[in-house]
């Protein structure tokens, strides 16, 4: 079994997305949720830094790029594997994801078996 | 398409043109291959992986399930259909991205290795060859993967100390049967134990029982829902249930934005029904939404569009507003026996659950709204609404309330 100690914080505008990726990986560890990018970053800055982010990348006001490029300009925070979550289609989201850096990248509607491998490898 | 020019404009071209993919000359076998599997992966994408194993691809490597792999491949399409194969048998997988990684991330307790021949840094053969000079590594089979047919690749692999290979594209059934054939049971080194599929995806309680949910719902494929959780039957429901008030008046929204020329704000609703819609398996309002979507983006007139999109909401939502009638949780009926110090003490949990934004903080406030404590009924009903918005900041600034109506029980 999975060490249930392990922190994965989901960030995503719409509460539905996150009710349905926490019913998937719940039982890797402890789910924390943000309803913004602002909300994000001020949990990563916190004592205890997620193990793992799902970023969603439509969100208002900042979105998901913005969020990823400052979790990579801070040091304590620039090692957080990221899964970009999104229900945008095309290559060119992907490719730019997989240039920045993104430990992933996943499509809606979510694809459980494919996430949760993809948890697997980094936790 | 094979090209010589590397420009990023000829490939834009090249796309438009309907090409799949296309090689910059001078052309490795590795690219050639890992084009085709990018090819290959983007157009399976939506296939359940069972679909395409071959029949019992369980039955080729039931014997060594639990193995552990160390993983070296470069390409992540590549790694993720590897990673895919072997851990949908039960496999568990250790990932390197290159040969570099690969030699600091060997472990003697590993079962087998799959190595990539064509990776930066350090390559699969040089990557071999310095763990085949490492005793501790002894007799632990190193796999190449290679270009098929590449007779000089496979003297090469063979020199460096690589005991087999598997070709790329990834045929599964030889796959497994080249990793069935070469991983040998040894007490000394015991697989990790795997727990079993059914039992692991089963109803548990927490989960809840598919005979919750109705047999059939107007507009939804139930069972495409259910997939997208992972067989979650309580979440599902959650989910069904608040769709109606939070996405039933969607379409009437947008067209709202748009006659006030908030494009903005109406794209951003549609794509956030699109996903709503998505992951529920309400797949013709899905499809409906995803071309408004893609019409608004494109500046286009979205009119006939909106109206049939609508159409499939107001579908959705009645069929879920008269097959899903009635409260979602079972509370206690009878209020008099209430363990208060109990009370307070799952108060307090919450209150931490809730300052780390920890989503068991929802979990809590159901147990609490269940006890059926009638003074805390409306305050923690409001409570659960915003908590199920995620709002946690808000929940936090009712504890206080909260608390002081629970010290006036007694």
């Amino acid at each position: 079994m999975s060490e249930t100690s392990k922190n994965i914080l989901i960030v995503d505008d719409t509460p539905e997305n996150i009710t349905a990726l926490t019913a998937i990986i719940s039982k890797f560890g402890k789910i924390k949720a943000a309803t913004s990018g602002m909300k994000a970053l001020k949990i990563c800055s916190g004592g205890i830094k997620p193990d793992l982010i799902f970023l969603d990348v439509t969100m208002p006001e900042m979105d998901g790029w913005e969020v990823f490029s400052r979790l990579r300009q801070d040091n304590t925070t620039a090692a957080i594997p990221v899964i970009f979550v999104t229900a945008l289609t095309g290559d060119s989201d992907r490719e730019k994801a997989m240039s920045m850096g993104a430990a992933g990248y996943i499509t809606k509607p979510l694809d459980a078996e494919l996430i949760c491998s993809l948890v697997k490898r980094f936790i | 398409m094979i090209t010589a020019y590397g420009s990023e404009e000829f490939m834009v071209k090249a796309e438009k043109f309907g090409l799949d993919g296309f090689l910059i000359k001078p052309v490795s076998p590795s690219t050639v291959v890992d084009t085709l599997m990018s090819i290959f992966s983007s157009k399976t994408a939506g296939i359940p992986l069972t679909l395409r194993q071959p029949e019992d691809p369980v039955g080729l490597v039931r014997n060594i399930r639990g193995a552990r792999i160390l993983l070296a491949e470069d390409n992540d399409m590549n790694q993720q259909v590897a990673i895919e194969l072997l851990e949908g048998v039960g496999l568990t997988v250790t990932l390197a991205v290159d040969g570099r990684e690969a030699v600091e991330k060997m472990r003697s307790d590993f079962h087998a290795v799959l190595m990539d021949v064509q990776m930066p840094n350090l390559d699969g053969y040089e990557a071999t060859r310095i763990i085949r000079s490492r005793k501790e590594f002894d007799g632990i089979p190193i796999i190449a993967m290679t270009a098929n047919a590449m007779e000089h690749d496979l003297v090469l692999a063979k020199r460096a100390g690589m005991v087999s290979h598997v070709s790329k594209p990834v045929d599964p059934e030889n796959f497994y049967r080249t990793l069935a054939a070469f991983i040998i049971p040894d007490p000394s080194r015991p697989f990790d134990r795997v727990a079993d599929e059914d039992t692991e995806t089963g109803g548990g309680t927490a989960r809840g029982d598919r005979s919750e949910l109705p047999a059939s719902l107007p507009g939804i494929d139930i069972d495409d829902g259910l997939s997208h959780l992972a067989g979650n039957v309580r979440a599902y429901m959650k989910l069904l249930r608040k769709f109606p008030g939070n996405q039933g008046s969607c379409a009437e929204l947008i067209k709202q934005f748009l006659s006030r020329d908030e494009k903005e704000e109406a794209r951003r609703m549609v794509h956030s029904l699109k996903s709503v819609a998505g992951n529920l398996g309400a797949k013709d309002l899905y499809a409906a939404a995803r071309e408004v979507e893609a019409a608004l983006a494109e500046n286009l007139d979205a009119g006939t569009l909106i109206d049939r999109m609508e159409y499939q909401l107001r579908v959705v939502v009645e069929g879920l507003k008269s097959s899903l009638p009635g409260s979602e949780v079972n509370r206690a009926t009878v209020a008099g026996e209430v363990d208060i110090s109990q009370v307070k003490s799952l108060v307090d949990d919450l209150e931490k659950l809730l300052k780390d934004d920890d989503t068991a903080s929802i979990e809590i406030i159901d147990k609490l709204y269940c006890m059926g404590i009638s003074s805390l009924d409306d305050i923690l009903s409001e409570m659960r609404t915003q908590a199920d918005s995620y709002d946690f900041e808000s929940v936090v600034e009712k504890l206080e309330i909260l608390r002081k109506r629970i010290d006036d029980i007694n």
